[in-house]
Protein backbone atom coordinates (compact mmCIF):
# COMPACT_ATOMS: atom_id res chain seq x y z
CA UNK A 1 0.00 0.00 0.00
CA UNK A 2 1.60 3.10 -0.84
CA UNK A 3 1.55 6.43 1.28
CA UNK A 4 -1.29 8.18 -1.10
CA UNK A 5 -3.58 5.23 -0.19
CA UNK A 6 -2.74 5.23 3.61
CA UNK A 7 -3.40 9.30 4.11
CA UNK A 8 -6.86 8.57 1.71
CA UNK A 9 -7.72 6.19 4.72
CA UNK A 10 -7.73 10.13 6.63
CA UNK A 11 -10.58 11.04 4.64
CA UNK A 12 -8.85 13.18 1.84
CA UNK A 13 -9.21 13.04 -1.66
CA UNK A 14 -6.35 11.69 -3.92
CA UNK A 15 -4.95 15.14 -5.61
CA UNK A 16 -4.31 16.26 -1.95
CA UNK A 17 -2.91 12.87 -0.97
CA UNK A 18 -0.89 12.86 -3.70
CA UNK A 19 0.32 16.65 -3.08
CA UNK A 20 1.12 15.73 0.35
CA UNK A 21 3.34 12.69 -0.18
CA UNK A 22 5.22 14.56 -2.76
CA UNK A 23 6.02 17.35 -0.47
CA UNK A 24 7.23 14.69 2.25
CA UNK A 25 4.03 14.53 4.59
CA UNK A 26 3.67 10.93 4.03
CA UNK A 27 2.22 10.35 7.20
CA UNK A 28 0.05 11.97 10.09
CA UNK A 29 2.83 12.17 12.25
CA UNK A 30 4.71 14.12 9.35
CA UNK A 31 1.42 16.75 9.00
CA UNK A 32 0.83 17.19 12.29
CA UNK A 33 4.38 17.84 13.05
CA UNK A 34 4.09 20.77 10.05
CA UNK A 35 3.41 23.76 10.91
CA UNK A 36 0.12 25.78 9.21
CA UNK A 37 2.46 27.75 6.83
CA UNK A 38 4.23 24.98 5.76
CA UNK A 39 0.76 23.40 5.16
CA UNK A 40 -0.98 26.23 3.80
CA UNK A 41 2.42 26.86 0.84
CA UNK A 42 1.92 23.05 -0.01
CA UNK A 43 -2.24 23.07 -0.77
CA UNK A 44 -2.39 26.54 -1.13
CA UNK A 45 -5.45 26.51 1.03
CA UNK A 46 -6.76 28.60 3.15
CA UNK A 47 -6.25 29.21 6.85
CA UNK A 48 -9.56 27.48 7.63
CA UNK A 49 -9.02 24.75 5.37
CA UNK A 50 -5.29 23.54 6.86
CA UNK A 51 -7.02 24.13 10.27
CA UNK A 52 -9.47 21.44 9.08
CA UNK A 53 -6.56 19.56 7.28
CA UNK A 54 -4.75 18.87 10.44
CA UNK A 55 -7.70 17.76 12.83
CA UNK A 56 -8.20 14.88 10.26
CA UNK A 57 -4.54 13.67 10.85
CA UNK A 58 -4.56 15.29 14.78
CA UNK A 59 -7.07 13.00 16.32
CA UNK A 60 -5.45 11.79 19.85
CA UNK B 1 3.88 -20.29 28.37
CA UNK B 2 4.25 -18.66 24.74
CA UNK B 3 7.40 -19.68 23.40
CA UNK B 4 6.06 -23.44 24.02
CA UNK B 5 3.71 -22.90 21.07
CA UNK B 6 6.92 -22.00 18.10
CA UNK B 7 6.03 -23.97 15.66
CA UNK B 8 9.93 -25.38 14.93
CA UNK B 9 10.67 -28.73 12.96
CA UNK B 10 12.67 -31.29 14.57
CA UNK B 11 14.71 -33.06 14.87
CA UNK B 12 17.33 -30.95 13.03
CA UNK B 13 19.14 -33.51 10.96
CA UNK B 14 18.37 -33.19 7.18
CA UNK B 15 16.90 -36.35 5.83
CA UNK B 16 16.28 -37.63 2.16
CA UNK B 17 20.02 -37.17 1.00
CA UNK B 18 19.89 -38.21 -2.44
CA UNK B 19 19.33 -34.80 -3.45
CA UNK B 20 22.72 -32.31 -4.34
CA UNK B 21 23.38 -28.96 -2.88
CA UNK B 22 21.51 -26.35 -4.92
CA UNK B 23 24.37 -23.71 -7.03
CA UNK B 24 23.50 -20.29 -5.53
CA UNK B 25 21.18 -21.49 -2.15
CA UNK B 26 23.06 -21.56 0.50
CA UNK B 27 22.67 -24.07 3.03
CA UNK B 28 21.66 -26.97 0.55
CA UNK B 29 24.47 -28.73 0.83
CA UNK B 30 24.95 -29.09 4.30
CA UNK B 31 24.21 -32.17 6.50
CA UNK B 32 22.13 -31.19 8.93
CA UNK B 33 19.59 -28.96 9.52
CA UNK B 34 16.09 -28.22 7.95
CA UNK B 35 14.59 -25.76 5.26
CA UNK B 36 11.34 -24.33 6.08
CA UNK B 37 11.12 -22.83 2.25
CA UNK B 38 11.24 -23.43 -1.50
CA UNK B 39 14.32 -21.20 -1.78
CA UNK B 40 15.06 -19.57 1.81
CA UNK B 41 17.75 -20.48 4.17
CA UNK B 42 17.74 -20.87 7.83
CA UNK B 43 20.70 -19.10 9.63
CA UNK B 44 21.83 -20.22 13.13
CA UNK B 45 22.77 -18.00 15.72
CA UNK B 46 23.98 -19.65 19.25
CA UNK B 47 26.86 -17.00 20.93
CA UNK B 48 27.28 -19.95 23.02
CA UNK B 49 28.16 -23.01 20.74
CA UNK B 50 31.59 -23.71 21.42
CA UNK B 51 32.27 -22.76 17.48
CA UNK B 52 30.18 -19.98 16.50
CA UNK B 53 31.58 -16.81 14.62
CA UNK B 54 29.94 -13.91 12.37
CA UNK B 55 32.31 -14.63 9.34
CA UNK B 56 30.71 -18.18 8.67
CA UNK B 57 27.59 -18.80 6.31
CA UNK B 58 25.61 -19.73 9.35
CA UNK B 59 23.87 -22.15 7.32
CA UNK B 60 25.16 -24.81 9.04
CA UNK B 61 23.51 -25.76 12.65
CA UNK B 62 27.17 -27.06 13.76
CA UNK B 63 29.38 -23.47 12.88
CA UNK B 64 26.58 -20.82 13.85
CA UNK B 65 26.64 -17.06 13.78
CA UNK B 66 27.33 -14.89 17.21
CA UNK B 67 24.66 -12.41 16.56
CA UNK B 68 21.29 -11.54 14.84
CA UNK B 69 22.75 -8.80 13.19
CA UNK B 70 24.92 -10.61 11.49
CA UNK B 71 22.58 -12.98 10.23
CA UNK B 72 19.87 -10.16 8.86
CA UNK B 73 23.10 -9.11 6.89
CA UNK B 74 23.01 -12.31 5.47
CA UNK B 75 19.02 -12.17 4.85
CA UNK B 76 17.30 -11.53 1.48
CA UNK B 77 14.20 -10.44 0.87
CA UNK B 78 10.85 -12.67 0.65
CA UNK B 79 13.49 -15.81 -0.07
CA UNK B 80 11.80 -17.39 2.96
CA UNK B 81 15.32 -17.07 5.14
CA UNK B 82 14.40 -17.80 8.89
CA UNK B 83 17.18 -16.62 11.57
CA UNK B 84 16.88 -19.54 14.09
CA UNK B 85 18.16 -18.34 17.73
CA UNK B 86 19.18 -20.97 20.26
CA UNK B 87 18.27 -20.77 23.76
CA UNK B 88 20.89 -19.73 26.37
CA UNK B 89 21.19 -20.12 30.28
CA UNK B 90 21.24 -16.10 31.31
CA UNK B 91 17.98 -16.26 33.63
CA UNK B 92 18.39 -14.67 36.61
CA UNK B 93 17.37 -17.79 38.28
CA UNK B 94 19.47 -20.10 36.35
CA UNK B 95 22.42 -21.73 37.80
CA UNK B 96 25.64 -20.05 36.30
CA UNK B 97 27.60 -23.28 36.25
CA UNK B 98 25.46 -24.94 33.34
CA UNK B 99 27.21 -23.01 31.02
CA UNK B 100 25.67 -21.43 27.65
CA UNK B 101 25.07 -17.67 30.02
CA UNK B 102 25.56 -16.01 27.05
CA UNK B 103 22.37 -14.00 26.00
CA UNK B 104 21.31 -12.17 23.35
CA UNK B 105 22.31 -8.52 23.93
CA UNK B 106 21.74 -6.85 20.83
CA UNK B 107 19.57 -3.81 19.29
CA UNK B 108 19.02 -4.49 15.58
CA UNK B 109 17.00 -2.85 13.09
CA UNK B 110 15.86 -5.37 10.82
CA UNK B 111 15.17 -3.86 7.01
CA UNK B 112 14.87 -6.75 5.17
CA UNK B 113 10.68 -7.71 4.18
CA UNK B 114 10.02 -10.97 4.61
CA UNK B 115 12.06 -12.49 7.23
CA UNK B 116 11.59 -14.51 10.33
CA UNK B 117 13.14 -14.03 13.40
CA UNK B 118 12.70 -17.18 15.99
CA UNK B 119 13.80 -17.81 19.37
CA UNK B 120 13.96 -21.91 19.85
CA UNK B 121 13.92 -22.60 23.18
CA UNK B 122 13.11 -25.77 24.92
CA UNK B 123 10.73 -23.82 27.60
CA UNK B 124 7.67 -21.60 27.72
CA UNK B 125 9.89 -18.90 28.44
CA UNK B 126 11.43 -17.93 25.13
CA UNK B 127 15.62 -16.99 24.39
CA UNK B 128 16.57 -14.29 26.23
CA UNK B 129 17.37 -11.08 24.82
CA UNK B 130 18.64 -7.55 26.29
CA UNK B 131 19.54 -4.09 24.89
CA UNK B 132 22.93 -2.98 24.98
CA UNK B 133 22.14 0.64 26.03
CA UNK B 134 20.02 2.21 28.58
CA UNK B 135 15.93 2.77 27.05
CA UNK B 136 18.05 1.04 24.18
CA UNK B 137 15.31 -0.53 21.35
CA UNK B 138 16.33 -4.34 21.52
CA UNK B 139 14.38 -4.97 17.47
CA UNK B 140 13.65 -1.92 15.31
CA UNK B 141 11.34 -3.01 12.08
CA UNK B 142 11.67 -1.19 9.47
CA UNK B 143 10.56 -3.64 6.73
CA UNK B 144 7.57 -5.32 5.87
CA UNK B 145 5.92 -8.80 6.61
CA UNK B 146 8.56 -9.69 9.02
CA UNK B 147 7.38 -12.41 12.14
CA UNK B 148 9.09 -12.21 15.45
CA UNK B 149 8.20 -15.12 18.00
CA UNK B 150 10.27 -17.70 20.50
CA UNK B 151 11.72 -14.19 22.73
CA UNK B 152 11.83 -13.09 26.38
CA UNK B 153 12.64 -9.49 26.60
CA UNK B 154 14.25 -7.68 29.24
CA UNK B 155 16.16 -4.80 30.28
CA UNK B 156 19.33 -6.90 31.69
CA UNK B 157 21.64 -4.76 33.29
CA UNK B 158 20.76 -1.30 31.20
CA UNK B 159 17.87 1.22 32.73
CA UNK B 160 14.92 0.58 30.95
CA UNK B 161 14.42 -0.42 27.30
CA UNK B 162 11.61 -0.61 24.83
CA UNK B 163 11.38 -4.70 23.21
CA UNK B 164 10.47 -3.97 19.66
CA UNK B 165 9.83 -1.07 17.87
CA UNK B 166 7.63 -0.63 14.22
CA UNK B 167 8.02 2.65 12.11
CA UNK B 168 6.05 2.98 8.73
CA UNK B 169 6.68 6.08 6.84
CA UNK B 170 6.35 5.25 2.54
CA UNK B 171 9.65 6.54 2.39
CA UNK B 172 12.62 4.95 4.26
CA UNK B 173 10.84 3.30 6.74
CA UNK B 174 8.16 -0.02 6.12
CA UNK B 175 7.65 -1.32 9.01
CA UNK B 176 4.15 -3.06 8.19
CA UNK B 177 2.40 -6.46 8.58
CA UNK B 178 4.42 -7.28 11.82
CA UNK B 179 4.06 -10.29 13.43
CA UNK B 180 4.79 -10.62 17.13
CA UNK B 181 4.12 -14.23 18.56
CA UNK B 182 4.59 -16.54 21.23
CA UNK B 183 6.93 -13.59 23.35
CA UNK B 184 7.39 -12.50 26.63
CA UNK B 185 8.10 -9.05 27.93
CA UNK B 186 9.20 -9.30 31.40
CA UNK B 187 8.80 -6.22 34.47
CA UNK B 188 11.56 -4.17 33.08
CA UNK B 189 10.79 -3.15 29.80
CA UNK B 190 9.27 0.13 29.12
CA UNK B 191 7.55 -0.26 26.26
CA UNK B 192 6.98 -3.93 24.94
CA UNK B 193 5.61 -2.91 21.75
CA UNK B 194 5.62 0.75 20.23
CA UNK B 195 3.89 1.05 16.58
CA UNK B 196 4.05 3.93 14.80
CA UNK B 197 1.67 4.07 11.81
CA UNK B 198 2.72 -0.09 11.13
CA UNK B 199 -0.80 -1.43 9.61
CA UNK B 200 -1.84 -5.00 9.71
CA UNK B 201 0.21 -5.80 12.46
CA UNK B 202 -0.93 -9.17 14.03
CA UNK B 203 0.18 -9.61 17.90
CA UNK B 204 -1.43 -12.77 19.53
CA UNK B 205 -0.18 -15.59 22.45
CA UNK B 206 2.27 -13.07 24.45
CA UNK B 207 2.39 -12.03 27.95
CA UNK B 208 3.32 -8.76 29.12
CA UNK B 209 4.02 -9.07 32.80
CA UNK B 210 4.29 -5.71 34.66
CA UNK B 211 5.84 -4.38 31.53
CA UNK B 212 6.79 -0.55 33.69
CA UNK B 213 4.98 2.01 30.84
CA UNK B 214 3.08 0.19 28.32
CA UNK B 215 2.33 -3.48 26.81
CA UNK B 216 1.24 -2.13 23.44
CA UNK B 217 1.62 1.65 22.61
CA UNK B 218 0.93 4.14 19.81
CA UNK B 219 1.85 7.23 20.70
CA UNK B 220 -0.72 10.18 20.74
CA UNK B 221 2.35 12.39 18.40
CA UNK B 222 2.62 9.62 16.22
CA UNK B 223 0.90 8.11 13.22
CA UNK B 224 -1.96 5.82 14.43
CA UNK B 225 -2.29 2.21 13.65
CA UNK B 226 -4.81 0.65 11.46
CA UNK B 227 -6.37 -2.91 10.31
CA UNK B 228 -4.17 -4.60 13.05
CA UNK B 229 -5.25 -7.76 15.52
CA UNK B 230 -4.24 -7.93 18.91
CA UNK B 231 -5.77 -10.87 20.20
CA UNK B 232 -4.94 -14.06 23.29
CA UNK B 233 -2.29 -11.90 24.56
CA UNK B 234 -2.15 -11.53 28.78
CA UNK B 235 -1.20 -8.00 30.23
CA UNK B 236 -0.44 -8.73 34.13
CA UNK B 237 0.01 -5.57 35.45
CA UNK B 238 1.50 -3.22 32.94
CA UNK B 239 1.36 0.49 33.93
CA UNK B 240 -0.59 0.73 31.05
CA UNK B 241 -1.76 -2.48 28.91
CA UNK B 242 -2.73 -0.84 25.49
CA UNK B 243 -2.77 2.63 24.32
CA UNK B 244 -3.52 2.86 20.53
CA UNK B 245 -3.27 6.85 20.52
CA UNK B 246 -2.66 9.28 17.54
CA UNK B 247 -5.80 7.93 15.71
CA UNK B 248 -5.88 4.26 15.06
CA UNK B 249 -8.74 2.90 13.53
CA UNK B 250 -10.59 -0.64 12.44
CA UNK B 251 -8.56 -2.68 14.84
CA UNK B 252 -9.60 -6.06 16.12
CA UNK B 253 -9.05 -7.05 19.65
CA UNK B 254 -10.52 -9.78 21.48
CA UNK B 255 -9.89 -12.81 23.75
CA UNK B 256 -6.71 -10.58 25.86
CA UNK B 257 -6.77 -10.45 29.55
CA UNK B 258 -5.49 -7.48 30.99
CA UNK B 259 -4.85 -7.44 35.22
CA UNK B 260 -4.28 -3.79 36.72
CA UNK B 261 -3.49 -3.89 40.63
CA UNK B 262 -5.15 -0.55 40.89
CA UNK B 263 -8.28 -1.22 38.95
CA UNK B 264 -8.64 -4.57 41.27
CA UNK B 265 -7.96 -2.97 44.63
CA UNK B 266 -10.13 -0.78 43.58
CA UNK B 267 -7.98 2.37 43.07
CA UNK B 268 -7.60 5.18 40.36
CA UNK B 269 -6.61 3.45 37.41
CA UNK B 270 -7.06 5.96 34.63
CA UNK B 271 -6.55 5.03 31.08
CA UNK B 272 -4.33 1.66 32.23
CA UNK B 273 -6.61 -0.57 30.35
CA UNK B 274 -7.23 -0.52 26.62
CA UNK B 275 -7.26 3.29 25.40
CA UNK B 276 -8.49 3.68 21.90
CA UNK B 277 -9.31 7.99 22.42
CA UNK B 278 -9.03 9.65 18.82
CA UNK B 279 -9.49 6.09 16.82
CA UNK B 280 -12.37 4.85 15.17
CA UNK B 281 -14.25 1.50 13.84
CA UNK B 282 -12.34 -0.44 16.53
CA UNK B 283 -13.60 -4.01 17.58
CA UNK B 284 -13.38 -5.00 21.32
CA UNK B 285 -14.37 -8.16 22.34
CA UNK B 286 -14.50 -11.20 24.75
CA UNK B 287 -11.54 -9.42 26.57
CA UNK B 288 -11.04 -10.02 30.69
CA UNK B 289 -10.67 -7.04 32.87
CA UNK B 290 -9.88 -7.09 36.82
CA UNK B 291 -12.15 -4.36 37.50
CA UNK B 292 -15.90 -3.89 38.51
CA UNK B 293 -18.29 -3.15 36.46
CA UNK B 294 -19.24 1.02 35.42
CA UNK B 295 -20.14 2.36 39.06
CA UNK B 296 -18.97 4.93 38.57
CA UNK B 297 -15.99 4.65 40.85
CA UNK B 298 -12.27 4.94 40.64
CA UNK B 299 -10.58 1.34 38.96
CA UNK B 300 -14.15 0.57 37.46
CA UNK B 301 -14.46 -0.12 33.67
CA UNK B 302 -15.11 3.43 32.56
CA UNK B 303 -12.12 4.80 34.55
CA UNK B 304 -9.47 1.72 32.72
CA UNK B 305 -10.49 1.88 29.65
CA UNK B 306 -12.06 4.24 27.38
CA UNK B 307 -13.70 3.99 23.80
CA UNK B 308 -13.48 5.80 20.44
CA UNK B 309 -16.94 6.76 19.91
CA UNK B 310 -17.42 4.60 16.68
CA UNK B 311 -15.70 1.64 18.57
CA UNK B 312 -17.91 -1.14 19.18
CA UNK B 313 -16.86 -3.15 22.42
CA UNK B 314 -18.44 -6.56 22.94
CA UNK B 315 -19.27 -8.75 25.75
CA UNK B 316 -16.07 -7.87 27.88
CA UNK B 317 -15.82 -9.41 31.54
CA UNK B 318 -15.41 -7.83 34.53
CA UNK B 319 -14.53 -8.88 38.07
CA UNK B 320 -18.29 -8.72 38.75
CA UNK B 321 -20.21 -9.33 35.19
CA UNK B 322 -19.98 -8.23 31.50
CA UNK B 323 -20.26 -5.40 30.22
CA UNK B 324 -23.10 -3.73 27.68
CA UNK B 325 -21.75 -0.31 26.67
CA UNK B 326 -18.28 1.25 25.33
CA UNK B 327 -16.28 2.64 28.13
CA UNK B 328 -16.29 6.66 28.65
Amino acid sequence: MSATQKLMHFDIDLELAQLLVENGFTTPRKIKEATKADLKKVTKFSAKKVDELKKKFDRG
Amino acid sequence: MPANNVNWPLPLTRLNPFYPGQFGVPGTANETGLRQHSSGAIFYVDPNHVDNNDNRDGTDPTSPLSTVAAAILKCQPYRGDVIAVMANNSWQYGNSADGFATAISEEVIVTVPGIKIVGVCPSGQGVYWYPVSNAGVCITVHAIDVTIEGFFFSEGSFAGCTAIESEWDGATLFGENLTVRNCVFDDTVDIAIQLDYSWYCDIHDNIFWKCDTYGIYSPVAGSGIAFSRICDNDFHDCAIAISLLGGCDDNIIQRNTIYNSNAQTPAAATDEGIDTTGGARNMVSDNYFSCALPAPAAGDYDDLNTAAATDAWINNHCLNGDTTTNPT
